[in-house]
Order: C-alpha cells, then sequence, then structure tokens
C-alpha cells in the first residue's frame, strides 16, 4: 500500500473535532456531578437524605432541607464543581440537606404527594433537626419540590419551620398561566388513568420527550449546534456535558402521583382553591406564615410566571419577596447568571433569617 | 481492488501469497471513500469567490426543494415553505454580502441556527398549539399507551403459563418489603423519639406509670406505719396488769382489735374498703383521673 501524504494540521484538528462532536453526539453523556461531599443521614425504601460537608464549620444554626421534584435527579443543584448552590452555601457556612427521591420502581407505582410529603419529607424534616441539633429549619424547593414544599408548610406551619424558599415553583395550575403544558394536559387531550393503568409508573422517556418538545428547536436542535460551537472555538465542554447528562437522567413518574399531578393541579387546580386533599389534612396555602423567598425566571416556559406568581397572594407571611430573574427554568439554578443573581440573592436572604454569623 | 481481481485472487496471488476472499467488502469500500475524502481534502480547494458561488447554488437548490415539495400539497411543508425561504433569503444575502464565510458545513449549521433560531422557535411554538397537533399528539398516547397495556398483559400471561415470575409479582414481593421497611422506620423513629424524650405519647404514658407508682409507695407507707404501730401496741399490752377474765373480756368487746386496728388504717389508705375487702382500682379510672 502506498504511503499517503499526511493530512495538513488544521483539517486533521478539524476531522478530530468532528469525530469528537460525532462520538458526543452517539454516546450517553459522561460527566462528573454532584461532587460535594455528602454523608447519608436518613434512608426510606428509595428516598436518600444527604447531609453536605457535614464536618465543615457551619455559620448558621438554622439548616436548610432542598427538596427537588420526582421526575429528575436532584444533583442539578450540585451540578458540578464551581457550578453549584449546594456548593455555594456549603461555602457560605451554611448546614446543607437534600431529599433525594431516588428511582421509583414498580412497587412504588401507588405512591402518591400523600406519601411523599407526609410520610417522606415531614420525617425528614425532622431528622435534619436531629442532626443538626437545630430548633428551626429551612425549606428549599425547586419546580415540583417546592410544590412539595408549600404544601407541607401549610400543613405543618409555625416552628419548627424557619423559612420557606420556592424555586420556580408552580402553585396556580388555571390554564392561561401554564403555557403549552397546560394546552397538552387538558382533559380532552391526555387521560392520566389509562397511561398509569399501561405502564405503572410513567416512563422517563415520556418525562423526557414531553419537556423537550416544549422547547423542540432548542433542545434537540440548539443543544448541539452548542456543542458544536464549542467544540470548532474550543470553548470548555464540562457544563455542557453535565447538563446534557442531567437532561437525559430522568425518573419515572411514580403512578398514583402522576395522576395527582394532572389531574389534581393542571386539569382541576385544586391547590389554589384549596382543594387539595393529602390523606386527612386539607392544604391551605394561606396557613403559611414563615418568611418566603419566591423566585421565577421570565424567560421559564415550564413554569411560567403567572404560574409562581400567585403564591405570593396566597400565604399569609409577612416577611414574604417576589424574585423575578430573567433566566430560563434550570438556566436560573445553573447558567452564568446564576453565580451573580441567584446563588448572592439567597444567600444573603438567608443570613439574616438563619441566626449565626452574617 | 476490483470485484473480477477480488474473485480472480481468492486462491493465491501471483507471488504466490495466499490471499483470502474479503467478507468485509462493505467496509473496504468505505475505508476508501474515507481516504478518497482526505485525499479531496488536500486537492478540493476553492478560493472565498468560488466558495461563495457554491453556497448560492446550495441555497437556490434548497429554496427550489421546498417550492417542489410545496407542490406536492403537502400541508406542513405548505406552512414551513415560505418562512424558510425567508430564512434562505435573509442568511445567504447576509452570507454572501462580503462577510465571513463558513469554511466547513459544521460552522455553517451553527451560523445558519444562531439566525434563524427564533423564527424556527416561534413557528413550532404556534404548531404545537395547533388544535390538529394537540389532537392527534392526544391520539398518539392514547395509542401508544393501549399498545403497551397490551404487550404487558401479553408478557404477563406469558410468563404465567411458564411459571416463570413477572414483574408483577417481582413488584409484589417488593412492596411487602416496602412494608416491612416502613415498620422498621416506625420502630426506628419511636425508640429515637423516646431516646430523646420528645415523644408525646412515650411521655404520657411513663408519667402516668410515675405517679402510679408515687400513689402506691405512698400506701405501701402507711402499710407499713400502720404494721409498726400494730406491733407497737401488742408489746404494750404484753406490759400491762392482769384483769380480771370478765374484764378483760369486756375490754376485748369494746376496743378495736388488733386487726380492726390495722383495717382502719387500710381503709383509710384506701387499700381496702369498708367491708374489708380489697380494693382492685380500675387502671382506666386512674389514667382518666
Amino acid at each position: 500500500m502506498e504511503r499517503r501524504d499526511a493530512v495538513p494540521p488544521e483539517i486533521q484538528d478539524t476531522l478530530e473535532k468532528y469525530a469528537e462532536g460525532t462520538r458526543l453526539m452517539s454516546e450517553e453523556p459522561r460527566a462528573p456531578t454532584g461532587q460535594t461531599p455528602k454523608e447519608l443521614v436518613w434512608a426510606k425504601n428509595k428516598a436518600r437524605l444527604y447531609r453536605y460537608e457535614p464536618h465543615a464549620e457551619k455559620k448558621h444554626p438554622v439548616p436548610i432541607l432542598m427538596v427537588y421534584a420526582l421526575i429528575n435527579r436532584p444533583y442539578v443543584l450540585d451540578l458540578m464543581p464551581g457550578n453549584s448552590l449546594v456548593e455555594y452555601l456549603t461555602g457560605q457556612g451554611f448546614d446543607v440537606y437534600l431529599l433525594d427521591w431516588g428511582v421509583p420502581g414498580d412497587e412504588d407505582e401507588d405512591l402518591s404527594f400523600d406519601d411523599y410529603v407526609l410520610d417522606y419529607l415531614r420525617p425528614a424534616t425532622r431528622k435534619v433537626l436531629r442532626a443538626s441539633e437545630a430548633e428551626g429549619y429551612t425549606l428549599f424547593g425547586y419546580c415540583m419540590g417546592g410544590t412539595m414544599a408549600a404544601m407541607h408548610a401549610a400543613l405543618f406551619p409555625g416552628e419548627p419551620l424557619a423559612n420557606l424558599i420556592l424555586l420556580t415553583t408552580p402553585i396556580d395550575f388555571a390554564p392561561e398561566k401554564t403555557g403549552l403544558l397546560g394546552l397538552w394536559t387538558d382533559e380532552k387531550h391526555l387521560d392520566p388513568d389509562l397511561l398509569v393503568e399501561s405502564f405503572g409508573n410513567v416512563p422517563n422517556e415520556i418525562i423526557e420527550h414531553s419537556m423537550q418538545m416544549l422547547k423542540p428547536v432548542t433542545n434537540y436542535v440548539g443543544t448541539y449546534a452548542v456543542m458544536w460551537e464549542c467544540l470548532l472555538e474550543e470553548k470548555p465542554m464540562e457544563t455542557w456535558k453535565a447538563m446534557n447528562k442531567w437532561i437525559s437522567d430522568g425518573t419515572p413518574f411514580p403512578g398514583a402521583a402522576f395522576k395527582q399531578w394532572i389531574r389534581d393541579f393542571y386539569q382541576q387546580n385544586k391547590l389554589v382553591k384549596g382543594e387539595i386533599q393529602l390523606r386527612e389534612h386539607r392544604v391551605d396555602l394561606s396557613e403559611i406564615t414563615c418568611p418566603l423567598l419566591n423566585v421565577a425566571g421570565e424567560r421559564d416556559h415550564i413554569c411560567p410566571l403567572p404560574q409562581a406568581e400567585p403564591t405570593m397572594d396566597l400565604v399569609s407571611s409577612e416577611d414574604k419577596e417576589f424574585l423575578v430573574l430573567d433566566a430560563g427554568h434550570v438556566g436560573l439554578l445553573t447558567g452564568r447568571s446564576a453565580k451573580k443573581d441567584l446563588w448572592p440573592k439567597v444567600g444573603s436572604w438567608l443570613e439574616t433569617r438563619s441566626g449565626g454569623e452574617s | 481492488m476490483t470485484d473480477e481481481e477480488n474473485t480472480n485472487t481468492v486462491a493465491e496471488s501471483a507471488t504466490g501469497e495466499k490471499r483470502y476472499p474479503d467478507p468485509y467488502d462493505l467496509y473496504r469500500r468505505w475505508l476508501g471513500a474515507s481516504e478518497n475524502v482526505r485525499d479531496e481534502a488536500n486537492e478540493g480547494e476553492v478560493n472565498s469567490s468560488e466558495l461563495g458561488e457554491l453556497w448560492r447554488r446550495w441555497f437556490e437548490a434548497t429554496a427550489g426543494l421546498q417550492s417542489g415539495a410545496s407542490e406536492a400539497e403537502n400541508e406542513f411543508v405548505n406552512s414551513m415553505a415560505p418562512l424558510w425561504k425567508e430564512m434562505a433569503d435573509d442568511i445567504s444575502a447576509k452570507m454572501l454580502s462580503g462577510e465571513s464565510l463558513p469554511e466547513e458545513p459544521v460552522r455553517f449549521f451553527v451560523q445558519w441556527y444562531n439566525e434563524t433560531k427564533e423564527r424556527w422557535s416561534e413557528t413550532a411554538d404556534e404548531l404545537l398549539r395547533r388544535d390538529e397537533v394537540l389532537k392527534s399528539m392526544g391520539r398518539f398516547f392514547e395509542t401508544y399507551a393501549r399498545s403497551e397495556a397490551e404487550l404487558r398483559r401479553a408478557s404477563e400471561e406469558g410468563l404465567k403459563n411458564r411459571r416463570a415470575p413477572t414483574r408483577s409479582d417481582v413488584a409484589r414481593v417488593a412492596k411487602l418489603v416496602v412494608v416491612v421497611e416502613n415498620k422498621v422506620d416506625w420502630i426506628e423513629e419511636t425508640l429515637e423519639d423516646l431516646v430523646q424524650g420528645d415523644s408525646g405519647p412515650a411521655t404520657a404514658a411513663v408519667n402516668s406509670l410515675e405517679e402510679r407508682m408515687d400513689r402506691l409507695e405512698g400506701k405501701m407507707d402507711r402499710i407499713l406505719a400502720a404494721l409498726e404501730k400494730l406491733g407497737g401496741d401488742k408489746d404494750q399490752d404484753l406490759s400491762e396488769t392482769p384483769q380480771s377474765s370478765s374484764a378483760r373480756k369486756e375490754d376485748a368487746d369494746e376496743a378495736v382489735t388488733p386487726l380492726e386496728g390495722l383495717s382502719l388504717e387500710l381503709i383509710e389508705a384506701g387499700y381496702v374498703g369498708a367491708g374489708g375487702r380489697g380494693v382492685v382500682e380500675d387502671p382506666k379510672t386512674k389514667d382518666e383521673d
């Protein structure tokens, strides 16, 4: 075989980038995520309660318990070193806990919000207080986790709940406020009972693609345009890889909880009407009296502003603030602007309400 | 190497070297094509004006494809065609106007996306809100769910017929494990509460027990005091001068016997009732007290 002449370096470089991009597109994204040291405090079924940096100095006696949605992995709150709200808050001396719901199995298809709020979140708050030897705690809910946090705060107001932070939390599910998700989940087009009868737990692929279809151009095309741009211009790829890993790392939606979410929340908007019943408890958001920080993203298409804002009129808290940031649903938490907007704001808001050093 | 040469050289080449049929012909052709691309990359250089001409022809061809598709009366393509043409015209004008031209397809794709993403996103959003799209999505989900349900039912029945564990069997067992785990969890929490001393029901029960023990202790003390007194009276009787038997009988008739005296003490202590019968306190009543 004749020896081929060497390919010019610039073309070789381009071909290598093409190869790398093709590999990234065809393989499952891999990236180190959730790297802040943590220890397991409590476990129940698939749920895990973690405490971050347990041996680090805690300047504020009021611990923070973070709660995320059922359908995504919560390590988005601790995405990667240098891009982690958890890392930031622990660095500021806060005692941070995270309740990871885990990945439900077929045996969990009967788990509803009643179970998650009363049998998982409630005991988790007690574990946090016990582990930190604290008298009060801050409940931090993100997205559907915020909805659960709000329900918990309404059912168990007063001490020891010290503060409530809601991040892009849907509360009002009136059709005119929910955007595309509201249209798709309308009872004319979606029967949640049929899905649950067929699948048990609704598969994460259905949830993932439904979320992606809210912005199909951005999610299916733009993601890779950004990837190619970073590759060709030799920009760092770590954040892109970590985000793509998280986006494709969803969890199934437990059947009973899915039925509640679609029927009681999206289709019948029971929460704002005070009609949500968790076992014998009726959820009345006006029972919330603790300090509240409610954060929403102006470009959030999953929880549009009109879904998050009504919380301010429903609660009875005197100390409450509605913060709107120019960001999307996830960009608000992990984007470039998060480091200069959301994180310092959350930190300073909590500093004056968590005791200890300022 | 051509197919004919390949066939002719199955057994042995002219030099005596053993050769074998190439089982990966397609693979070999792909590798060959890749090598050709590499060679052409060295040779197929164009200057900037030629590059501009190539892109112009590409845009024209693309716009032609769209207009051809729209002639096929495809509703979706028809709705997209004007948008595509508008974007193609805009971007071609910008890209061919003297600004930097993309040197390769991927850069062109990135540039094209950045220029057009807003319009594509708006169009997609508008499309996804249309009634016909919503209805078809609903029908898709319904069909998908029903077919999935049928598949699951068939696989469960098949496995049952083979006496093999099904997914629902495994889930059933797992549920039992979860129930046991919940019970263990409840016991652990109750024990923790007891250790920490902040369990309401457990504390109340302990307090109630403590009170009953205090009352019992008081009664025991009174009983002991009565017994001691009884013992003292007995000693005193022995030290007194003997009396006539009749006098002694009269005294005996009139005096409270030591046993009766003890009974009185016990009655006062609440240990026995008036008829000398023991009193069994009703625990329920006690708790209510």
